[in-house]
């Protein structure tokens, strides 16, 4: 049963196990309840043009109780942040009760039934600071080699522990490695221009590839003798990195929160969008190895699966906690883990061609509205690609609407991986607006 | 083993506390209340108490941060200062079903205002920032209340979405939650407006923002540029343009932690540092920066700007309530004099870009003007750019008031601090597409 083998249980099921065995009495009037314990500890250092400047080790420790109250047939929750038991912990339970009777929704109840978790690979041991320190001098060498500099790097190395326990008998422990880094990249004459990459992975060898280093060095070298792009309606062809960013914004979309709240025009069974290219489908998956947002359970102790949310543009499955699960008749589905957007059939390469394309490398931000899926966003850097030859760009700005963009696209075969998106290394959105001279 | 780190981790960290002579104690609670359809939720968030140990010799600056508000690491050698910044109404003195039924009043009123609302969403959400940092110098502790109450109405025609909000935020108390029924009307007729609105021509346009696009373009235009961490890693183009016009005369941008009207607001930094008004841009002229303690002891700049998201981060020259300062028109009079233009009322999002002063805004919608009026036609979401110096050389007009819009600001992506966006009325030329 979860992870119990034979009476043992690792070190911290054990003391999560006696938190909630020390607080037994004042959580008698729960109808419910969640414990989720985490524990972190992270290196951090810190550059700037080569120079190391800070250094940090932080911890952090959390108990989180979720506690479920039933008044008829509503249901409310509230959350008590636990210390190691005791009076103040027994009063922090009563307060977060007290809050739960305040906050009545219609009813639902946790799964039943025990339930086996996935195992997931979340990554080994983190790079400690001193392994942080090498890798941070070898990623400033390897960019002086392509003749830029790091004007800005940091390095976050941790190691995550958490263990979740409910009243309805299930229990898991799992751990993690997170990495994180933030570089600033300089070149192009006097070193006048600058790309950004922030990036998480849960090894070393993935944070920083040597392609990465290459694609932001080209972009800066290149910037110098880039214009801004002419105005009017043009393909775009947008990388993996922001494609990422774009597609969360349809996470809320289908969500059953979304659906329950009528948000949205369309539900189960119904098409998003009516596309004259490419079709959308689109899963969602927690099990990916090493994938950042992997995880083998949601907070609600459900495991994590594989989820099928839009086929050929048709809604098929929606993201859905017990709760919304529960409003909606369908079945929970655990955590989301990473979007995976099936690839096209075509080459990135044939994307860039056939008349005049804006290839964008980057935008400075782009932030879709997640409720609205409208975004605008300036060209950090970029290519116009006309008759085979191509021109950097920078500035001037793309805008429209997510669900329209995706109703005229064409998604290159080959795939890319980023934290929270697995799908087209390159998508080309056909008739969209651009701004520029 | 996790446990086994943080037990060293913090043994090794109270053996600093002797020797370095500064720490840092936090605590940051966030309280969430957010009404949706029939379903209402409250969310707290992790309390990030921790307490940080500094070392400062050696040249690298060195933390140690562990859980837990220990006041026994370091014992002051200083009075202690205290500061409370609860508002007029503590929220913690005030019950979680006073708070509820605020988001249920508000959610009642504009249910069912417009067939064509799809949804109402109230968010109510509250935050007590506490302090204790003590070290050779100083000892101080405070406790600030910050309070963010606003709405959002979903409207759609069965193929387009769009939303409209309408939010307070600023340091204070319960006194906050409070939206005057006017605007909530205005709201939801805009929501519905919104439906047929249309992209905005790409090119310059002369635009007469208000106070939320204003605040963000002082923030996102010369705020960042001007955190002088920066100028260090000689990422910001500031660094080369102090003591130049970069601005007409109607242009003055001052970031002041003192004010309690703006969402960014506090009395000592994170460095322990007493908060003190800065004036980055004088009529046009670049004349100041942002520090922190670590910028202050590289190159001697005013600090009182260090803050961390909470203590498991380092601290960075960071912005408070940044804006414009006030003129002497009224905003009529700046739309007045504008034959065709584009009025901005709401600002979306932005990025900085210190490097290049590339200006990028996302705006959430304009409204044509004409002949020196609002037509009531509406431009769909877009995004400004230009260079900074072009648009705030080309000011020719602000309002006299002031109002600040609250807001979380990130250092690129990650390390979120609470702000104050402000300003008046301003009219200038910029790229909107």
């Amino acid at each position: 049963m979860g992870d119990q083998r034979n009476g043992w249980a690792p070190p911290a099921l054990s003391r999560s196990a006696r938190l909630i065995d020390s607080l037994g009495h004042p959580l008698s009037s729960a109808a419910e309840w969640v414990l989720r314990s985490s524990a972190s500890a992270e290196s951090q250092v810190y550059w700037r043009r080569g120079q190391r400047h800070a250094e940090r080790e932080a911890s952090l420790a959390t108990n989180a109780l979720t506690v479920f109250v039933d008044e008829g047939d509503r249901r409310g929750s509230a959350v008590a942040y636990l210390g190691d038991g005791g009076p103040k912990d027994e009063r922090r339970i009563a307060d977060a009760e007290l809050a739960a009777g305040l906050v009545l929704n219609p009813g639902y109840r946790l799964p039943t039934g025990l339930a086996t978790y996935p195992s997931v690979d979340l990554g080994d041991e983190p790079p400690d600071a001193k392994t942080l320190q090498a890798f941070g001098e070898k990623v400033q060498a390897d960019l002086g080699r392509l003749g830029v500099t790091a004007s800005h790097l940091e390095l976050f190395s941790r190691r995550d522990e958490e263990v979740l326990m409910a009243s309805n008998g299930r229990q898991h422990t799992w751990a993690g490695v997170a990495l994180e880094t933030d570089l600033v990249v300089a070149g192009g004459p006097d070193g006048a221009f600058e790309q950004r990459l922030f990036r998480r992975s849960r090894r070393l060898l993935d944070l920083l590839p040597e392609p990465a280093l290459e694609r932001m060095a080209e972009a800066v070298k290149d910037r110098s003798a880039a214009v801004r792009p002419p105005s009017g309606r043009l393909p775009v062809v947008l990388p993996a990195e922001e494609l990422a960013t774009l597609l969360d914004a349809l996470r809320f979309r289908v969500s059953a929160e979304a659906v329950y709240n009528k948000i949205f025009p369309q539900g189960i069974g119904e098409r998003l969008v009516e596309a004259k290219g490419d079709l959308l489908t689109l899963g969602a998956d927690p099990l990916r190895p090493l994938a950042y947002s992997s995880g083998p359970t949601d907070e609600s102790t459900v495991p994590g699966q594989r989820v099928s949310l839009i086929e050929d543009g048709v809604i098929k499955g929606l993201i859905a906690d017990p709760q919304y699960a529960a409003y909606l008749g369908i079945e929970p589905t655990g955590p989301v883990g990473t979007l995976e957007w099936s690839p096209g059939s075509v080459s990135g390469e044939s994307l860039l061609t056939g008349g005049r394309v804006l290839e964008v490398r980057g935008f400075s931000a782009s932030m879709p509205n997640a409720l609205t899926g409208d975004f605008a966003a300036e060209i950090k850097f970029g290519y116009l690609h006309e008759g085979g030859r191509r021109r950097p760009i920078a500035q001037g700005s793309v805008s429209g609407n997510l669900v329209e963009l995706l109703a005229d696209c064409r998604l290159s075969s080959e795939t890319e991986e980023h934290p929270g998106y697995f799908g087209p290394a390159m998508v080309r959105f056909e008739n969209v607006q651009v701004a520029g001279d | 083993m996790v446990v086994t780190d943080e037990r060293r981790l913090e043994s090794a960290t109270k053996g600093h506390a002797a020797k370095g002579r500064w720490v840092s104690r936090s605590r940051n609670q966030n309280l969430l209340i957010q009404a949706m359809g029939d379903t209402l939720t409250v969310r707290q968030e992790p309390p990030r108490e921790g307490t940080v140990v500094r070392d400062t010799s050696g040249g690298v600056q060195r933390e140690w941060a562990v859980p837990g508000w220990h006041d026994d690491w370091l014992q002051a050698v200083t009075p202690l200062e205290e500061y409370h910044w609860l508002g007029d109404i503590p929220a913690a003195g005030v019950s979680l079903k006073d708070k509820l039924d605020r988001v249920r009043e508000v959610k009642e009123f504009l249910t069912g205002r417009d067939p064509r609302i799809a949804q109402v969403i109230v968010i109510y959400m509250e935050r007590i920032e506490e302090r204790h940092i003590t070290s050779d110098a100083f000892d101080r502790r405070s406790e600030v209340g910050r309070l963010q109450f606003g709405a959002v109405v979903v409207a759609t025609d069965g193929t387009r979405t769009v939303e409209q909000f309408e939010a307070d935020g600023r340091v204070g108390g319960f006194e906050i939650a409070h939206i005057a029924d006017e605007r909530l009307d205005r709201m939801t007729e805009k929501a519905v407006r919104l439906l047929d609105a249309q992209a905005v021509e790409p090119g310059e346009h002369l635009i007469v923002a208000a106070p939320s696009v204003t605040g963000v373009l002082a923030h996102e235009a010369f705020g960042h540029g001007v955190e002088m961490d920066l100028f260090l890693s000689e990422r910001a183009l500031a660094a080369k343009k102090m003591g130049e016009r970069v601005g007409s005369p109607f242009a003055t941008i001052v970031d002041d932690p003192r004010r309690k009207d703006g969402f960014g607001g506090y009395p000592f930094d994170d460095d322990g540092n007493l908060a003190e008004m800065h004036v980055i841009l004088d009529h046009g002229v670049l004349v100041g920066g942002l520090a922190d303690a670590d910028v202050q002891a590289a190159i001697g700049a005013s600090p009182g700007n260090g803050r961390r998201q909470d203590y498991s981060r380092k601290v960075y020259p960071r912005m408070s309530n940044t804006f414009f300062e006030p003129g002497n028109a009224t905003p009529e009079e700046l739309i007045a004099g504008v034959e065709r233009g584009v009025y901005l009322p709401q600002f979306e999002s932005g990025m900085e870009d210190p490097k290049s002063w590339g200006l990028q805004l996302t705006v959430h919608h304009g409204e044509e003007i004409q002949d020196g009026r609002l037509t009531g036609r509406l431009y769909r979401t877009m995004a400004m750019t230009g260079y900074v110096p072009d648009v705030l050389q080309s000011i020719d007009g602000a309002s006299s008031e002031l109002n600040f819009s609250p807001g979380m600001c990130g250092k690129g992506w990650k390390e979120w601090a609470t702000n104050g966006t402000g300003g008046p009325h301003l009219r200038f030329r910029a790229r909107l597409g």
